[in-house]
């Protein structure tokens, strides 16, 4: 089902907020930033975006150009042939008079930062990160898309997994799985046997092979048309759990749960990460949950915000997030239970299901 | 051996550093640091300071014990104030000038090193990484025979009626069961119209039994990237039209494969390839430079296009892939990675 697209509508909101923060216009080289406000898919190097409260330019090769079909009835798109991206857009920022125009000093690195500062350009702080916290609904629908994807493979998937076969073998099923069903790329796709999954950050063995009877964590998500979804399973394979895997999944699921259900628009983020903590350290694992409860997603697979125990933010209504309590008792087993909600006005949704 | 031996690529760093007038570097870039210490910290999770007698890293807690087993040659300790505490390190082993790689350096990062009497360095881990060692090349080898595998393996596979992402799934599944740990870039599969846009995202186009077909991809294996790009008429009746562009773009691949060797302007590999596309008549519809060199990430220096001033040396894997694209009609892309040795070069993408 086609979604109306809100490039417009956001370029739009965002040149808003420039005008509300005092400034006269937006330089970015970043592809995360461009994509944002434009949709167009670009390489690093690729392209230079120039917002002013009028017209907005990208800047780009003759190569490039044929990307930004799409866009080119509210971008004005200008060929570059020869020389920097970067200098065409000062020097448009100057024709035009701009006198107070930003960039974000986190997107850029030094050597154009401090170009773009001696030419008089300051910084504009974190408008666009902000602004990203909360997402359209165009957006929404493809980090939905993206979460069906994942939640879908994993059900073709899960039934095929059988003793013998190493971890790799299981990311590659997987990885077809979401493939077929349309996503564009695999950010990362965890897979995890026995001892292996109570490493945080194990990438999945060309030779580890399942066991008969053993702990088994997937932490995988996909992208799609820019978006990511992020999701983990953890589960006991063949024959009867140990009653210790079997309370600390259990604890677990319990923290994912409280965890869940404190999500609403207007709850501290670091309220949310104790509700699941509370639990986990209630149950005397509080050292091994060594990391935060959950995070952003969006056009980065850790977007804002982090929903750890220093968070300082308050969740956001439309804004995704995941919940990913876990405990890992090293050399034995881990569990981590996960899934992306989309956080409404009086709770959540939960976007990945099985 | 000896655990704590000093790889070989620090004691490279080090003798670049002397060069440049450094006694410290700074590393923040998560690929440069996997290049460094063989290890993979996710981006932002780590900070480097290479001193002439020290490697220090300062990371978060959860990676200290990965750590010290596989880089047991790092001091190695958790700070979650990296860059400040670099800065301390620095004036405590009374360095005069540590430098910091200014083009991969946040702006924000870069403003506090330079504050702190940091100064503005070229990316000299580029510099090595763009001459691969011995080890780089076979793993590179690795990665590319994959690719190349995983285009035999398809390609009786595929049938009309067939999506783009079902193709696109089957290379993937391919290269991960052989070891891939992920793409080198979103592999791209094109059938007809398509295969003429050089930046075609893959979708849910179905292959006609009279179509074109390109297929542009590669993985990551241990780190390091392959790319591969074949391009065919699938059916019977492959028009004369495509069969004569095909042709010119592979004297163009074959001749700028063989341009390919120490000494040579990346520019010059770049001429070889276009002149041959220009003389048959279709130079306007070879819009992209003739390839560009691959390692840890799937584009970096040298360039083999015009803009490019690099002369090619042993060590360097550079792609060769001309191509002539003829809007709403149908394109050819025919690509290979190459490596160049002493004398010549070497397709890394074959069986």
């Amino acid at each position: 089902m086609p979604v109306k697209d809100y490039s417009k509508q956001r370029l739009r909101d965002f040149k808003r907020l420039l005008k509300q923060a005092g400034l006269d216009g937006y330089f970015t080289a970043s592809p995360l930033e461009m994509r944002y406000l434009s949709g167009v898919e670009l390489s690093e190097g690729e392209a230079v975006l120039l917002v002013t409260l009028g017209k907005t330019f990208f800047f780009t090769r003759t190569m490039i150009v044929p990307k930004m079909a799409g866009v080119s009835s509210f971008i004005k798109v200008q060929e570059v042939d020869l020389g920097s991206l970067a200098q065409a857009a000062l020097q448009q920022a100057a024709q035009l008079g701009l006198k107070n125009t930003g960039f974000a000093q986190d997107k850029v690195n030094f050597l154009l930062g401090r170009q773009l500062e001696d030419a008089g350009y300051v910084s504009a702080g974190a408008l666009m990160d902000e602004m990203r916290l909360t997402k359209y609904p165009d957006e929404i629908a493809k980090l939905q898309t993206a979460c069906r994807i994942a939640s879908e493979a994993f059900k073709e998937v899960k039934p095929q997994i059988k003793t013998g076969m190493t971890e790799q073998a299981v990311a590659a099923l997987l990885a077809g799985a979401m493939l077929r069903r349309g996503a564009e790329a695999i950010p990362f796709n965890i897979v995890c046997f026995g001892e292996n999954t109570a490493d945080a950050h194990h990438t999945a063995s060309r030779t580890r092979k399942l066991k008969k009877s053993e702990a088994v964590l997937m932490d995988f998500g996909c992208q799609y048309e820019g978006y990511c979804s992020d999701m983990t399973r953890s589960w006991w394979h063949g024959g009867n759990a140990p009653a210790q895997y079997e309370k600390i999944w259990n604890i677990t699921h319990a923290a994912y749960r409280a965890c869940a259900k404190s999500l609403r628009a207007g709850l501290p983020c670091r309220e949310a990460d104790a509700a699941a903590r509370r639990i986990i350290e209630e149950a005397g694992f509080g050292k091994q949950f060594f990391h935060s409860v959950g995070h952003g997603v969006g056009l980065e697979v850790h977007d804002g915000p982090l929903l750890g125990p220093r968070s300082v933010q308050e969740l956001e209504e439309n804004s995704p997030v995941t919940v990913e309590p876990g405990i890992y008792l090293a050399g034995q087993w881990g569990v981590r239970l996960e899934d992306t909600y989309l956080v409404t006005a009086g709770g959540s949704k939960k976007l990945t299901k099985n | 051996m000896n655990k704590k031996q000093i790889p070989q690529k620090i004691t490279s760093l080090r003798k670049l550093m002397k060069k440049n007038g450094l006694d410290g570097f700074l590393v923040t870039d998560n690929l440069d640091q996997f290049y460094l210490g063989g290890f993979y910290f996710y981006p932002h999770e780590a900070v480097f300071l290479i001193t002439a007698k020290d490697v220090f890293c300062w990371t978060r807690e959860l990676y200290l014990t990965d750590v010290a087993v596989r880089a047991p040659f790092m001091t190695t300790a958790a700070d979650e104030d990296r860059l400040n505490t670099a800065i301390k390190q620095a004036q405590k082993c009374g360095l005069q000038k540590v430098g910091f790689d200014a083009a991969k350096e946040g702006y924000a990062a870069g403003r506090l090193l330079a504050q702190n009497g940091f100064v503005e360095s070229d990316s000299l881990i580029n510099t090595l990484r763009e001459v691969k060692d011995e080890n780089e090349i076979k793993t590179m080898r690795y990665a590319c025979r994959m690719a190349y595998n995983a285009y035999e393996y398809v390609k009786p596979l595929i049938k009309t009626g067939m999506t783009e992402l079902d193709v696109a799934a089957e290379l993937e599944k391919y290269m991960r069961t052989h070891g891939a740990t992920t793409t080198s870039f979103y592999t791209i599969v094109g059938f007809g119209e398509n295969c003429a846009n050089p930046h075609h995202v893959t979708g849910s186009r179905k292959l006609k039994a009279e179509d074109c077909i390109l297929m542009d991809f590669g993985c990551i294996y241990n780190g390091y990237c392959s790319d591969i790009t074949r391009s065919w008429w699938h059916g019977k009746k492959e028009p004369a039209e495509y069969k004569k562009i095909w042709q010119l773009v592979d004297k163009a691949r074959k001749a700028g494969i063989k341009a390919v060797k120490p000494g040579m302007a990346t520019r010059g590999v770049d001429n070889t390839s276009r002149d041959i596309i220009k003389a048959g008549g279709y130079g306007p519809y070879f819009t992209h430079g003739t390839g560009h060199g691959m390692g840890m990430e799937n584009h970096e220096a040298p360039y083999n296009n015009q803009e490019s001033d690099a002369i090619l040396v042993e060590g360097n894997v550079v792609t060769v892939e001309p191509g002539i694209y003829l809007p709403g009609k149908y394109g050819v892309r025919l690509e290979d990675t190459v490596v160049v040795t002493k004398t010549g070069s070497k397709i890394l993408t074959k069986k």
